[in-house]
C-alpha cells in the first residue's frame, strides 16, 4: 500500500542577511554555486530573496526526513559562505515588496505582464506537499474530499502574521497576500476527471492559461506529476512541521484512497463553506472556531484536527508515519501554538519586528537540528 | 411593464480636502449639517470619509436622472462650504489608510475586530445599483444566477480605480483587485434554488458568522430586507452620466430575463471559475479586455461583448424609458477617451502628478451639473 503514496516537497526559503536579518536577493549567485551539488533541486522563485528546494519523490516520510536534511544542511553551508542565512516563515516581518527584485526570466516577466502589481507583491513563502496517486479519477475524487481540510493544514502551518513591519492580527497574512490572483483558494468539486480535464482544455483554448500550472489552487492535480499537490500552507516554523504536515497530507490520501476502494467517501462541501472556516483560520489559526457544516455544529479548530488525526490512524502504521503524526498531537496541546503564535509572543514581548525577525532566523537553524559542527551564532 | 422594474442607487463618495485633495474624516459635520437638506438621503459609511447618498426608490430613468442630478450637485455645494470636494472613484489615487479614517463608527469596531490589518485595506469606494419588482424570491435566484455572466462587463464599463497609494496598479479596477481579500466577496457560486440560497445564510446566522445576509458582499445578491437584486460590482464611476446608464442597464438586463422567465427561457448559466477569468480580464484591462464567451466557445473584445449585451436588452429599453441611457453606453464602447480609470492614466501620464488626477476625479464628478467647484 505504501508504494502507491510516494511524497514529494518544495520549500520556498527566505534567503536573508545573516547579521541584520533583511530579506537579501542573491538567488542568481547560488544557482550558480548550487548547481553542481543540488542540480535540479535548487529553484528559483518570482523574487530573488527566495530559494527554493525540491526534494527527489520520497517512497516514505522517513525517505523525506533524510532528504530534506541532507538538502538544510548543503544549503546553509552554501548561504553561509555568502554572508547569508535562511528563514522558513510565511513572509518577512520587515521587507517591503516594493523593494525587491525579480527574477530576470522569461517565465515571471510574462507572469509580471499578465499579473501586474498582484504579482509584484507576492513577498511570500509557502510549502507545497506532492502525494502520489494511482489514477486521475482517483486525483479528482480525492481532491474534492481533502478540500475540507484546507482550513486544518493551513491552521497547523500558520506562519505569517507580519507584514511591511506590522503586525497584521491575522496568523497567516501570506493567505491574504496570495487572494487576489486568479484559479487560486478552494476549488468547486468536479464531477469527475472528465469534467475537470474539460475545465482546463476550455481555459487553454481560450487563451487563458497554456497549461494547468497556472492554476494556482489550495489543492490541485498536478497537471504532470500524477500527484495530488497540496499548496495551502505557510512555511511552518520548523523541519519537525514540515514533514508532519506531509505525513498528514499523504495519510489523508491514503486514508480516503481506502474508502474509494470501497465505494466510500466523506461529505464533499461546497467552496462558500470551506472558505468560511479558512477565514477563521487565516485570522485565529489554531485557536480558531470553525463549523463542522454538516453537523451543523461549531467546535474548536484544535478539536477539529483532533478529529482527522482520529480519521486516519488506521493507515499511519502502513505508511511509517505514527511518530509524525503524534507530533501534531503534541503540537495541538502546546502552549506555544504555532509559528505564528510564538512570533506574536516574541513581538508582545519586545515590542519589536526586528526581534522577531532575529528570532526566525534562530528558529529556523535550531529547528534544522543542526550538527553543532555546522551551527554558527547568530547575533 | 416600466413600473416594474424599480431602481436605488447608493453612491459611496470620497470627501477631499479642496485645497490639498486628500481623504477628509468629515462625515459627522456633513451628516449634522446635511440632515435638514438630505434626511434619510446622507448615510455615514465605515469609513468617515464616505458619505453615502442613497436614493429614493425611482420608478423610471427620467426621474432617476432629475433627482440624482439634484441631490449631487446639492451635496457638492454643502462639501464647498466646509472647504471639502466630492470624488466619485473606486480608489483614492494616493491615500493611504489612518486610523482615524474609521474610528468612531459602530460597527467599525466590529470590522476592526474582524479584519484587523485588513481593514486598511477598505480605502474602496463602491456604487450599488438595486432593482425592485422580481417579486418572487425563487425567479429573484434564477435571475441572479444568469445576470452572474455580465458582472465582468458592468464592471469594466465603471473601471475607475487604477491608482492605489500613489502607485498606477497596472490594473484598470484596483478596487476590485483589493475586495478579493475578503470573505464572501467576489462572484457568488450557484445556487439551484431559494432555498439553498436561505439554507446557506441560515446556517452561516445560526452558527454565528454573520448577523444577516448584509455580511454577504457578492457582487450580486438578493438583498436580505429590501427584496431588490444588487448589483455591487461597480467602481464609483467617473461620471453622472455614468451612473445614471450604468442604472439603466441594470434595470434593464433584469427586464429582459424576467421577460424570457415568464416565457419559460433562460440564457446559459455559468460556474463561477469561468466567470472569474472574465473577471480578471475586466479588472486589469478593462474595455480594453479581451473576454471568453465559454457558452459558444469563442473569444471576443469586451467592446464588441458589451455591445452584444446592449443589443441583448434592446428590446425591453422602449417599455423602461430608458434608450437615452443605453445610447449613451454605445458611445462609451466607442470613445477612445474609454472609461474613468483610462482617463485617469491619461491624465497622469501627461502630467505626471497624482494631484493632477485628484483634480481631474472632482471635475469629473460635477461634469453637467449646475455649480463650479475646484481644488485652490
Amino acid at each position: 500500500m505504501s508504494a502507491h503514496f510516494t511524497l514529494g516537497i518544495e520549500e520556498e526559503f527566505q534567503t536573508v542577511d545573516r547579521r541584520t536579518g533583511q530579506l537579501t536577493p542573491h538567488i542568481m549567485t547560488i544557482l550558480e554555486k548550487g548547481a553542481s551539488q543540488f542540480g535540479d533541486k535548487i529553484k528559483a522563485e518570482m523574487l530573488q530573496s527566495a530559494v527554493e528546494i525540491v526534494t527527489d519523490v520520497c517512497p516514505n516520510i522517513a525517505a523525506v526526513r533524510l532528504e530534506l536534511q541532507n538538502l538544510h544542511s548543503m544549503l546553509l553551508r552554501l548561504l553561509e559562505e555568502e554572508g547569508l542565512t535562511i528563514i522558513s516563515a510565511g513572509t518577512h516581518p520587515l521587507a517591503s515588496w516594493l523593494d525587491q527584485p525579480s527574477t530576470p526570466d522569461e517565465r515571471y516577466i510574462e507572469l509580471e505582464e499578465e499579473l501586474q502589481d498582484v504579482v509584484r507583491s507576492i513577498l511570500i513563502f509557502g510549502l507545497h506537499v506532492h502525494v502520489g496517486v494511482e489514477s486521475n479519477e482517483m486525483a479528482i475524487a480525492l481532491m474534492n474530499q481533502l478540500r475540507t481540510w484546507i482550513p486544518h493544514l493551513l491552521a497547523i502551518s500558520a506562519n505569517s502574521p507580519f507584514w511591511g513591519g506590522r503586525f497584521t492580527g491575522l496568523k497567516s497574512y501570506r493567505s491574504v497576500i496570495w487572494r487576489p490572483l486568479p484559479r487560486n483558494g478552494v476549488s468547486e468539486p468536479f464531477a469527475s476527471w472528465g469534467d475537470f480535464d474539460s475545465y482546463v482544455q476550455s481555459l487553454v483554448q481560450a487563451g487563458c492559461i497554456d497549461n494547468g500550472k497556472k492554476i494556482w489552487w489550495d489543492i490541485r492535480p498536478h497537471p504532470f506529476f500524477q500527484t495530488i499537490e497540496f499548496r495551502i500552507c505557510d512555511m511552518p516554523a520548523t523541519i519537525d512541521d514540515t514533514i508532519a504536515i506531509a505525513a498528514l497530507s499523504q495519510a489523508l490520501v491514503a486514508k480516503l484512497t481506502w474508502l474509494y476502494k470501497r465505494g466510500m467517501a466523506t461529505h464533499i462541501l461546497p467552496r462558500h463553506y470551506i472558505d468560511e472556516n479558512k477565514w477563521r483560520v487565516i485570522r485565529h489559526g489554531l485557536d480558531a472556531e470553525i463549523i463542522d457544516f454538516i453537523q451543523n455544529q461549531r467546535l474548536s479548530m484544535r478539536d477539529a484536527i483532533g478529529e482527522v488525526l482520529d480519521f486516519v490512524d488506521d493507515v499511519l502504521d502502513d505508511l511509517g508515519s505514527r511518530r509524525e503524526i503524534n507530533y501534531l498531537r503534541i503540537l495541538l496541546d502546546d502552549p506555544s501554538g504555532t509559528g505564528a503564535d510564538r512570533q506574536i509572543a516574541v513581538y508582545k514581548q519586545t515590542g519589536s519586528v526586528h526581534a522577531v525577525t532575529r528570532y526566525l532566523m534562530q528558529q529556523t537553524l535550531e529547528g534544522m537540528k543542526l550538527n553543532p559542527r555546522e551551527q554558527r551564532v547568530v547575533s | 411593464m416600466s413600473a416594474a422594474y424599480t431602481i436605488g442607487i447608493e453612491e459611496e463618495f470620497q470627501m477631499v480636502d479642496r485645497r490639498t485633495g486628500q481623504l477628509s474624516p468629515c462625515i459627522h459635520t456633513i451628516l449634522e449639517k446635511g440632515r435638514p437638506l438630505f434626511g434619510e438621503k446622507i448615510k455615514p459609511e465605515i469609513q468617515r470619509i464616505i458619505v453615502e447618498l442613497v436614493s429614493d426608490i425611482f420608478a423610471e430613468m427620467s426621474v432617476a436622472r432629475v433627482e440624482t442630478r439634484d441631490v449631487r450637485a446639492m451635496l457638492a455645494r454643502l462639501l464647498e462650504e466646509e472647504g471639502l470636494a466630492l470624488v466619485s472613484a473606486g480608489t483614492h489615487p494616493c491615500a493611504s489608510w489612518k486610523e482615524e479614517m474609521g474610528a468612531g463608527c459602530e460597527r467599525y469596531a466590529e470590522l476592526a475586530e474582524e479584519f484587523r490589518d485588513l481593514r486598511r485595506s477598505t480605502l474602496f469606494f463602491g456604487l450599488h445599483i438595486h432593482i425592485g419588482g422580481v417579486k418572487d424570491q425563487e425567479i429573484a435566484i434564477a435571475l441572479m444566477n444568469q445576470a452572474r455572466t455580465w458582472l465582468p462587463h458592468l464592471l469594466a464599463l465603471s473601471a475607475n480605480s487604477p491608482f492605489w497609494a500613489g502607485r498606477f496598479t497596472g490594473f484598470k479596477s484596483y478596487r476590485s483587485v483589493a475586495w478579493k481579500s475578503f470573505p464572501r466577496s467576489g462572484v457568488p457560486d450557484l445556487f439551484p434554488s431559494w432555498k439553498d440560497f436561505d439554507s446557506y445564510v441560515q446556517t452561516l446566522i445560526k452558527t454565528g458568522r454573520i448577523d444577516n445576509g448584509k455580511s454577504i458582499w457578492w457582487d450580486i445578491r438578493p438583498h436580505p430586507f429590501l427584496k431588490t437584486i444588487e448589483f455591487r460590482v461597480f467602481d464609483m464611476p467617473a461620471t453622472i452620466e455614468d451612473t445614471l446608464a450604468i442604472a439603466a442597464l441594470c434595470q434593464a438586463l433584469v427586464a429582459k430575463l424576467a421577460w424570457l422567465y415568464k416565457r419559460n427561457m433562460r440564457t446559459h448559466v455559468l460556474a463561477r471559475h469561468f466567470i472569474e477569468e472574465n473577471k480578471w480580464r475586466a479588472m486589469r484591462d478593462g474595455l480594453d479586455a479581451e473576454v471568453v464567451d465559454f457558452a459558444q466557445e469563442r473569444r471576443l473584445s469586451m467592446r464588441e461583448s458589451t455591445g452584444e449585451l446592449l443589443d441583448f436588452v434592446d428590446d425591453v429599453l422602449d417599455d423602461l424609458g430608458s434608450r437615452h441611457e443605453i445610447d449613451y453606453l454605445r458611445m462609451l464602447l466607442d470613445d477612445p477617451k474609454g472609461t474613468g480609470a483610462d482617463r485617469q492614466i491619461a491624465v497622469y501620464q501627461q502630467t505626471g502628478s497624482v494631484e493632477a488626477v485628484i483634480e481631474f476625479l472632482v471635475q469629473q464628478t460635477i461634469e453637467g451639473l449646475s455649480l463650479n467647484v475646484s481644488l485652490s
